[in-house]
């Protein structure tokens, strides 16, 4: 999947004339190959889950385009059903995204049943298998559970196991680990790799957690205001961050030291900006502790400053 | 340093349809002025149980309470409760809700949703009571203009130091923090956790920190109970808990916490957490541990490891 310099915008009416407009996403190009994870990783309202969203055609973009296998999808409407068969979401609240009131064979026949409509020879088979591969096992335990029967860490499964259910080649993972406990966030990532290794997916891992990013993932995307502001393999951003902004949210990450009570950490002051009007040039600058001259007045664009790895930022000009 | 609380076979029990929830089984805490005790634990461990006892703010189906809460020597269970709300609530004890942030009232400005107690418990003027608010935002670090506002016009991370300072506005001795920064970005929770920190200095407050982030806890703790199942399965000092776990599930939980700057990946526990309606007798910890033996069957002691510290567990008996 390739995203040029694709734009998601959000139109608010503000009393009879005035119309706002939230530049959710705005301007990001990525690619996401077979068998590799890229991780999105940005604080709250960076544009993240839009980003996700829209490459999975549930909200249309506004601008730029989206390049699926080949193929221009960007306006693609009315049959979607070619696309939903490859690509698939996995949302973050595992409590809120399983309707109550079916069973986990009902939730895994569905995407079965509007996508491959007598395809399927047993779908009762392909279920149970996919149950295995998620480690919901053994499946015949789980077929006629209902969501609130199970934990969150295994809701969680099942929300994979839909996504994973139409074989998908390219799978939008939007904080899946964020509502689970601890001791079973490691297990669902450790999944995810073994789906990735497995299968080749190609998989977009949506997170506020850039530790977690770490372990799971090939390559970091940051994002920051509705732009990606550094991206390179995982190892290089971590080890080697560019941006300030990176730098910082490194630095803010706790990290398990019975030293850190003695000292103060390096925080970055202020705020994510508002989207509905980011600053003016660099739109991190208001926060950033190396703003100069041309900051406030010229937007950086993404440059390749080492090999294979970007940023966007006017210290590397 | 004079010991403040002591927490001793703390009960909590509540009815519900299904049965007795057993959240908060025997608990025991000791905590020192101008000190932090982090409590770690899973969501439904019992965590927040353990700070509504203390705070004594039981709900109705409350089937057991039980123990001895010693606050300055005087225990607060045995207590009138028209004394403790007079003399104890808020005033000597304080608590951060979870989730405070969002249960601001919204039609009042957040200067006198602040100065509230201290016009109607203290019998301050308006005046005075404006001027220690404002004494009070700045400290943490918000413009004192900010009286006037409402809370729709402050960002998350403004709301919770408002809420922050709602707890301190009455100097208690002791501040109960639950999950204080579980709904900020990363930056703005390092901001939040540098400014406890300055309070613990500059206040020489004591504290409860409760959350499920290990890192998070380390950053302000001096001492560290990890709670599983409604007990604290260990307690010691932050070098001792985090350097040398002893207890499985500590150890369990220190290995799954993704780090930064170390190349370890994390790893699972397997299992879920036991419902607390029926818990298994023994140690409730054994269905998930790797060195379970015969004699888990039975409830473990806690064991003393050092003056400061006590484990829960047969492979020190």
């Amino acid at each position: 999947m390739e995203l040029s310099n694709l734009k998601t915008y959000y139109f608010l009416r503000k009393g009879l004339f005035k119309r706002l407009v939230v530049r959710a996403v705005d301007g990001v190009s990525l690619v996401f190959r077979e068998g590799e994870i890229v991780s999105i990783v940005g604080e709250s309202g960076c544009g993240k889950t839009t980003l996700g969203k829209t490459s999975v055609k549930l909200v249309e973009p506004y601008d730029g385009k989206i390049v699926f296998e080949g193929k221009d999808i960007t306006r693609m409407d009315g049959d979607l059903k070619w696309f939903r068969r490859r690509a698939q979401i996995i949302f973050q609240d595992p409590f809120q995204s399983l309707n109550p009131y079916h069973s986990i064979f009902d939730i895994l026949k569905e995407p079965l049943d509007n996508l491959f409509r007598g395809e399927v020879d047993d779908p009762t088979e392909k279920i149970m298998k996919t149950l295995e591969e998620v480690r919901l096992a053994p499946p015949e335990e789980f077929l006629y559970k209902y969501p609130h029967m199970l934990s969150g860490g295994q809701r969680q499964r099942v929300n994979i196991a839909r996504a994973l259910i139409v074989d998908p080649k390219f799978i939008v993972a939007d904080e899946p680990v964020s509502m689970i406990d601890a001791s079973s966030r490691a297990e669902i990532l450790t999944l995810f790799r073994e789906i990735q290794n497995r299968r080749r997916t190609a998989i977009m891992y949506i997170t506020h957690d850039i530790s977690t990013a770490k372990y799971f993932s090939d390559y970091i995307a940051v994002m920051y205001a509705g732009k990606v502001v550094e991206y390179g393999r995982t190892m290089e951003v971590i080890k080697n961050p560019l941006h300030p902004y990176t730098v910082g949210l490194i630095a803010s990450v706790p990290e398990p030291d019975p030293e850190n009570r003695k000292r103060f950490r390096p925080v970055i002051g202020g705020e994510p900006p508002n989207p509905i009007n980011p600053p003016p040039g660099c739109r991190f600058h208001p926060r950033c502790p190396k703003r100069f001259e041309p900051c406030d007045k010229i937007e950086p664009q993404l440059k390749e400053v080492e090999k294979g790895h970007f940023v966007a930022c006017h210290l590397y000009e | 340093m004079g010991l403040l609380l002591e927490v001793r076979d703390l009960h909590l029990y509540y009815r519900t349809i299904k049965g007795v929830v057993q959240a908060v089984d025997g608990v025991d805490l000791r905590l020192e002025e101008g000190k932090v005790v982090g409590l770690v634990g899973e969501s439904g461990c019992g965590k927040s149980s353990t700070a509504n006892a203390i705070m004594k703010l039981l709900p109705k189906n409350t089937a057991r309470y039980d123990g001895e809460i010693l606050f300055d020597g005087v225990n607060i269970i045995d207590l009138d409760d028209e004394i403790f709300r007079r003399e104890y609530r808020w005033k000597r004890i304080a608590m951060v809700f979870q989730g405070a942030m969002n249960s601001l009232n919204p039609v009042i400005k957040v200067g006198d949703q602040v100065a509230e107690p201290l016009i109607l418990k203290e019998g301050y003027t308006r005046a005075e009571a404006e001027a220690r608010v404002k004494e009070l935002f700045r400290m943490l670090n918000l413009p004192e203009s900010f009286v006037n506002r409402y809370p729709h016009e402050l960002s998350g991370g403004m709301k919770q130091r408002v809420v922050i300072a709602m707890a301190m506005v009455l100097e208690p001795q002791l501040l109960i923090l639950d999950e204080p920064t579980s709904a900020l970005d990363v930056s703005v929770q390092a901001q939040i956790m540098n400014l406890l920190k300055k309070l613990k200095e500059l206040k020489r407050m004591s504290m409860i920190f409760i959350t499920h982030d290990i890192a998070l806890a380390s950053d302000l703790s001096d001492y560290m109970a990890i709670m599983y199942a409604g007990k604290i399965v260990e307690f010691g000092t932050i070098e001792e808990v985090l350097l040398d776990p002893k207890h499985p599930y500590s150890q369990g939980l220190i290995a799954a916490t993704p780090v930064l700057s170390r190349d370890v990946p994390p790893k699972f526990l397997p299992g879920n957490p036991p419902s607390l309606i029926n818990p298994p007798k023994g140690c409730r910890f054994k269905d998930r541990c790797k060195y379970r033996m015969d004699v888990c069957d039975n409830e473990p002691n806690s064991i003393k490891l050092s003056d400061s510290r006590y484990v829960k567990c047969f492979l020190y008996h």
